[in-house]
C-alpha cells in the first residue's frame, strides 16, 4: 500500500472516530450510555442496525460468493424484510413500553429469573466469542494479501473500537456506525463503477451480464430441485423465505447486538420505521454486492486470473515435492485463461456463438486444471484452506485500483469490522452489566457505579476478543466452529421470546425446562447432520414452542 | 378506555405521518415493505430467467 493509501484509510478511520467522540461527549448516566437517553432518529437506527449486520467478512467474502456460486446467496436475505415487518409489529410496543434495557429483561417480566438468565448466558456465550471472530476474519485475510500481522490486526480494530465505545456507548456506536456505512456503501460503488468501466471497450455491461450468465453466475433465484434439496440446499428461494425468516427473526428481535441498536429510538415510530428501512434495502442492497461479484467474474475473464487466490497455499504447495507438477498446472490454466480471454473478445466482437462455446469450453477446462491443482494441496497438507473466495476482491482492489481508492476501500474493510465489533461490545457490556452485575450482584447502586461498571465491562469485553481473536487466529478451524456455536443459540433464544410473545398460558418453570431441552435436541440434530445449519434456526424455535406446551401441561395436571 | 385507546392511536398516525407522509397507517407501510419484497423476488426470477 502506497503513503498515499495510508492516509486515505487513517484519515477516514480517524475522523469517524473523532465525530463518534464529538457526538456522544455528552454522555451521561447509565440510559445514556445504554439507550442514547432515547434520542435516536429513524435513520440513524436504520444505518446502524445495517452497519452492525455488516462485518468486514460480508465486504470481503460476498462477491467472492458471487465470483464462484453465482447471486443465488441473495435469497438467503428473503427473510429480512418478513422479521423487520414482525418485530415492527409485535416486539417493539413491547420492548418500549416496559422500557427495557435488554431484550432479555423482557423475559424475566414475562417468565422468571431463571429463563432471563437462560436468555442471557446463551447470548453471552455465542456473542462473546463471535467478537473475536469479528475482529480475526478480516485480519486472517489481511496477513495473507498483505503480509499484517494477524495480532497487530486485531489489536489495531479492538483498540479503535474500544477508543469510543467505552467512553460514549451506544450513541457512539450509532453515529460512527452512520458514517462508516457511509463510507462502506460509496467504497463499494466507486468499485463497481471502476470495475465495469475497466473491462475491453467492445465489452458492454449487457454483453458483460450475457457472459457472467454463460458461466451461472445470474441465477437469483433457485428453487429446490428435490425435496432432499429443500432440506440440504443452503441457498434457494424455499429456505431462504422459511428458514431465512427464521434467522432474521432470532438476529434482529433478540440478539442483543441488534436490539440495542433500536432500543435507544426516540419513539416507537422512530423505532419501526428505522426497522422496516431496513427492510426495504437489505435485500438490494446485497443484490448490489453480489452483482459486484459477478462483474467481478467477467472483469477476470479478460484479466490474468491466479489459479488460487490463496498466496500462502500457494506458497506452501511451492515449497513442497509438488512444486513441479503445481507450476506446470499454473502454466497450462494460465495459458487457457489467455485463449478465453481472446474467445470472448471475439464473441464481443462478432457475437458468434462460436466463440462463446470455445470460451465456456475452456473455462470447464480450467476448472477441471484447478481441481487437479487443489487436490495437490490437500495432499500436502489435509488442513489446507483451498476456499479462497474471500480473497479474491481485496485483490481486485490492490492489483487494479488507483492510488486513493486502494486506502478508501481498505477504510471500508475496517470501518465494517469496526461497525460490527463496536455494537458487539456494547451489547456484551449491556447485557452483562444489566441481567447479570445489577440484577444478581449489586441490585442497589447509584446510577453513577452502573455506568462505571457499563464502562468497564466493556473495556473488559473488548480485552477478552481482542485475546480471542489473536487465539483463533492461529487456529482457522476455531471461526467455524465458533459460527457453528452461534447458530445452534439462536433458535431457542428465539422460540423463548416467541412463547412470551403468542403462548400466554405457558409459564416460566415449563419455558425454562423446554429451552434447556430444546437446546440439547438441536445441538443433536447438528451432529446427525440430517439439515443444513440454517433450518436450526427453526427447528430449535419449534422445539422450544412444542417442548413448553407439553411440560406445561404436565404441570398443570400435577 | 376505547377513548383512550382511539387517542393512542391517532397520535401514532400522527407522529407517522411526519415522517412518511405517503402512508396513512403502519399495516399500509408494512404492506408496502412485504410488496417490495415480493416484486423483487418476481424481478430477480424473471433477470435469472431472461439469462438462463
Amino acid at each position: 500500500m502506497n503513503t498515499i493509501d495510508w492516509l486515505v484509510m487513517g484519515g477516514t478511520i480517524l475522523l469517524i472516530i473523532l465525530y463518534g467522540l464529538w457526538k456522544s461527549r455528552d454522555t451521561k448516566g447509565l440510559k445514556g450510555y445504554l439507550l442514547s437517553n432515547n434520542d435516536l432518529k429513524w435513520w440513524t437506527i436504520g444505518l446502524s442496525i445495517m452497519a452492525t449486520q455488516a462485518s468486514a467478512i460480508t465486504f470481503l467474502s460476498t462477491p467472492g460468493q458471487a465470483f464462484n456460486d453465482g447471486m443465488r446467496f441473495v435469497q438467503f436475505y428473503f427473510g429480512v424484510p418478513i422479521a423487520m415487518v414482525l418485530i415492527s409489529m409485535i416486539a417493539i410496543p413491547i420492548y418500549r413500553n416496559l422500557n427495557v434495557f435488554t431484550a432479555y429483561e423482557y423475559l424475566e417480566k414475562r417468565f422468571d429469573l431463571n429463563t432471563r438468565i437462560l436468555g442471557t448466558i446463551l447470548f453471552l456465550i455465542g456473542r462473546g466469542l463471535a467478537a473475536g471472530i469479528t475482529i480475526v476474519a478480516p485480519a486472517i485475510i489481511l496477513e495473507t494479501i498483505l503480509g499484517w500481522e494477524i495480532w497487530i490486526t486485531c489489536v489495531a480494530i479492538g483498540v479503535l473500537v474500544m477508543v469510543y465505545t467505552v467512553s460514549g456507548g451506544t450513541k457512539a456506536v450509532a453515529q460512527t456506525q452512520q458514517q462508516q456505512m457511509a463510507v462502506i456503501l460509496i467504497g463499494m460503488v466507486i468499485a463497481a463503477v471502476l470495475m465495469v468501466n475497466a473491462l475491453p471497450e467492445s465489452v458492454s455491461l449487457g454483453k458483460a451480464m450475457s457472459i457472467a450468465a454463460a458461466n451461472g453466475k445470474m441465477n437469483v433465484i433457485s428453487l429446490p430441485k428435490s425435496f432432499g434439496d429443500f432440506f440440504q440446499d443452503r441457498y434457494n428461494l424455499l429456505s431462504g423465505l422459511i428458514a431465512g425468516s427464521f434467522l432474521a427473526l432470532s438476529y434482529f428481535g433478540t440478539d442483543q447486538s441488534q436490539v440495542q441498536r433500536y432500543l435507544g429510538g426516540k419513539s416507537v415510530s422512530e423505532i419501526r420505521i428505522g426497522l422496516l428501512f431496513n427492510g426495504i434495502f437489505k435485500v438490494p442492497m446485497q443484490f448490489g454486492i453480489l452483482f459486484i461479484g459477478a462483474m467481478m467474474f467477467v472483469f477476470y475473464q479478460f484479466a490474468p486470473t491466479p489459479m488460487l487466490f490463496n498466496a500462502a497455499e500457494r506458497e506452501n504447495i511451492m515449497n513442497s515435492e509438488w512444486a513441479y507438477d503445481y507450476r506446470d498446472a499454473e502454466e497450462m490454466y494460465k495459458s487457457l485463461d489467455e485463449d478465453k480471454s481472446e474467445a470472448w473478445l471475439k464473441w464481443a466482437e462478432t457475437n458468434e456463438d462460436q466463440y462463446k462455446r470455445e470460451a465456456l469450453r475452456l473455462e470447464e477446462q480450467g476448472k477441471k486444471v484447478r481441481e487437479t491443482a487443489l487436490s495437490q494441496i490437500k495432499k500436502v497438507n489435509p488442513e489446507a484452506n483451498i476456499k479462497d473466495q474471500d480473497r479474491i476482491f481485496l485483490n481486485f482492489v490492490l492489483g487494479y485500483l488507483p492510488v486513493g481508492l486502494v486506502g478508501l476501500l481498505m477504510a471500508v474493510i475496517f470501518s465494517a469490522a469496526m461497525s460490527s465489533t463496536a455494537a458487539e461490545l456494547n451489547a456484551l457490556a449491556s447485557t452483562s452489566s444489566v441481567d447479570i452485575y445489577k440484577r444478581l450482584i449489586k441490585p442497589e447502586a447509584s446510577d453513577d457505579h452502573y455506568l462505571l461498571v457499563s464502562r468497564l465491562l466493556t473495556l473488559m469485553w473488548g480485552i477478552f476478543a481482542i485475546i480471542f481473536a489473536i487465539i483463533a487466529g492461529q487456529y482457522e478451524n476455531l471461526i467455524e466452529y465458533v459460527n457453528i456455536l452461534g447458530s445452534l443459540f439462536y433458535g431457542t433464544i428465539l422460540g423463548l421470546f416467541v412463547v412470551a410473545f403468542f403462548m400466554k398460558r405457558i409459564k416460566g418453570k415449563a419455558v425454562f425446562q423446554a429451552g434447556i431441552l430444546a437446546e440439547i435436541s438441536v445441538v443433536a440434530i447438528y451432529f446427525s447432520d440430517v439439515v443444513g445449519y440454517l433450518w436450526l434456526n427453526m427447528i430449535g424455535c419449534l422445539l422450544v414452542m412444542l417442548f413448553s406446551f407439553l411440560f406445561q401441561q404436565l404441570d398443570n395436571r400435577s | 378506555m376505547d377513548k383512550d385507546k382511539q387517542q393512542k392511536k391517532q397520535e401514532e398516525n400522527a407522529e407517522l405521518r411526519e415522517v412518511f407522509p405517503f402512508f396513512k397507517s403502519w399495516n399500509a407501510l408494512y404492506a408496502f415493505v412485504l410488496g417490495e419484497l415480493v416484486v423483487l423476488i418476481i424481478l430477480f426470477y424473471l433477470f435469472s430467467q431472461s439469462f438462463s
